[in-house]
């Protein structure tokens, strides 16, 4: 209960702070912010496994689609991957590890991208996959994974202090 | 050592996958169909998340014009003086265009032209949230039915077209900008009259500027020609400005021409717009 509740104040600030605060933060004319939903869902899968990272991106993925107009259910969808596929590599969690979390977010990031460049942009007659990636892809993962050292040390700190791990051998996480 | 608790459900995880899917396919094919359906969640979810996110964007601007306002005196002394000096030639010519229009009304008197210029109502509103992920180019406003709000009004900031309100709530309102990517507006230019279509574009934004197309390849267009809304449009009101035409060139097809666009609106540093509470259906049934 106690998880689910800091994981729902989790999402709420990501995408509260997403949509408000951090549109100073961007630069140029693309808007690229860091994505901190991206991040608490790589946090979440690392840390907890496929299934629990699964639930924590689809639901971040409504709150965003709700929040931001659009047709309900895609974000949902795409960040639901990302927990999915971020909960391959549960298995290799050691606490205070950045290197290998850092990697999952820029290459989620990237799918993450790629996957709205596919669904949102390819359907309507956008082929200039090259200038995607160079000005929106590229620029988006550097950016998320500047902010995603701090943002992680928290989020892994709040794992471990606030929602007390069900297991207390770290190296056999639920996969 | 403790036993690892065991959950309560055990499900493979790939099933769940696919089950969680299913689920998000059907959200999305619900939402595209019968878009009223959610309409109450939405709405509930959103006046939830608005105050927030008002809270936020005051203080995120309270903070960001402080640092503003330290870095800009200097700038801001340079510029006072590039306007007074601007003032002056403007007043020149404010005097030459007022013998002008003096002109104009003459002549006008003479043919009995009917003014065709009408004045819109606007009321003004604050942007609290954007829809940051460069996908959209949405934002919210922090007006709403509740203020006479309704979806399909024209969105304006200082003399340019800035959107249209697709979404209104009871205290909000979320309005897609005409930089969107997936936002058609059909234009007009001025000299020439030819109609066009401006679109969003994600990949020229980088550069400031949005898509103008179908353009007649017979069309004299130059430059600079400014463009506005065009009559034809169903839901834009006419002769609002949207922007300068630059880079015209012939479309492969051989027989349109397409150019960019740039708007007169600075959408990197917009905080309020006017919302125009006219609809355009109405002013076409009168």
């Amino acid at each position: 209960m106690v998880v689910v509740l800091v994981y729902a104040v989790e999402i709420l600030i990501a995408v509260l702070l997403k949509t408000t605060l951090f549109t100073h933060l961007a630069f140029g004319y693309y808007n690229i912010v860091p994505d901190l939903i991206v991040m608490i869902v790589v946090a979440a899968a690392y840390q907890r496994g496929k299934t629990k990272g699964m639930f924590v991106g689809f639901f971040a993925g409504l709150v965003l689609d709700i929040a931001s107009g659009g047709y309900l259910g895609v974000f949902a969808l795409f960040y639901m991957f990302l927990g999915y596929l971020n909960g391959f590599l549960a298995k290799y969690y050691v606490q205070n590890d950045i290197l290998l979390p850092l990697m999952m977010s820029a290459a989620s990031e990237f799918l993450f991208a790629f996957m709205c460049y596919v669904f949102l942009f390819l359907t309507h007659g956008r082929t200039h996959l090259g200038a995607y990636i160079l000005y929106q892809m590229i620029p988006l993962a550097i950016y998320t994974c500047i902010v995603f050292i701090p943002v992680y040390r928290i989020l892994d700190l709040i794992y471990w202090k606030v929602t007390k791990p069900l297991y207390t051998d770290y190296s056999k996480v639920e996969t | 050592m403790k036993e690892r608790q065991k959950p309560k459900y055990d499900m493979e995880p790939r099933y769940v996958l696919l089950i969680m899917t299913m689920i998000c396919i059907f959200l999305i094919f619900f939402s595209y169909k019968f878009s009223n359906i959610f309409d109450v969640a939405r709405t509930r979810m959103n006046s939830f998340l608005v105050p927030l996110q008002k809270g936020i964007t005051t203080l995120g601007t309270g903070i960001n014009n402080a640092v503003d306002n330290f870095e800009q005196v200097e700038a801001l002394q340079k510029e006072i003086a590039e306007l007074k000096a601007e003032n002056d030639r403007i007043t020149r010519e404010k005097e030459n265009i007022e013998q002008s229009l003096y002109d104009l009304e003459r002549y006008k008197q003479l043919l009995s032209l009917a003014d065709s210029y009408k004045n819109y109502t606007t009321v003004g509103a604050n942007i609290i949230a954007k829809d940051s992920s460069g996908y959209y180019a949405r934002f919210t406003l922090d007006k709403g039915y509740k203020d006479g709000i309704q979806v399909d009004m024209n969105v304006l900031a200082g003399a340019g077209l800035v959107g249209i309100i697709t979404e209104v709530g009871p205290n909000y309102s979320i309005v897609r900008s005409i930089i969107d990517d997936n936002n058609y507006v059909s234009a007009i230019v001025t000299k020439t009259d030819d109609n066009c279509i401006v679109c969003g574009n994600l990949e020229l934004l980088s550069m400031g500027y949005i898509e103008i197309r179908d353009l007649s390849i017979n069309t004299e267009v130059r430059n600079n020609y400014k463009v506005y809304t065009s009559p034809l449009s169903d839901k834009y009101l006419p002769d609002i400005l949207i922007g300068y035409i630059s880079n015209i060139q012939n479309e492969n097809d051989g027989l349109t021409k397409t150019g960019y666009l740039t708007p007169v609106v600075d959408f990197e540093h917009l905080n309020t717009v006017l919302i125009i509470t006219d609809l355009k259906k109405n002013l076409t049934e009168e």
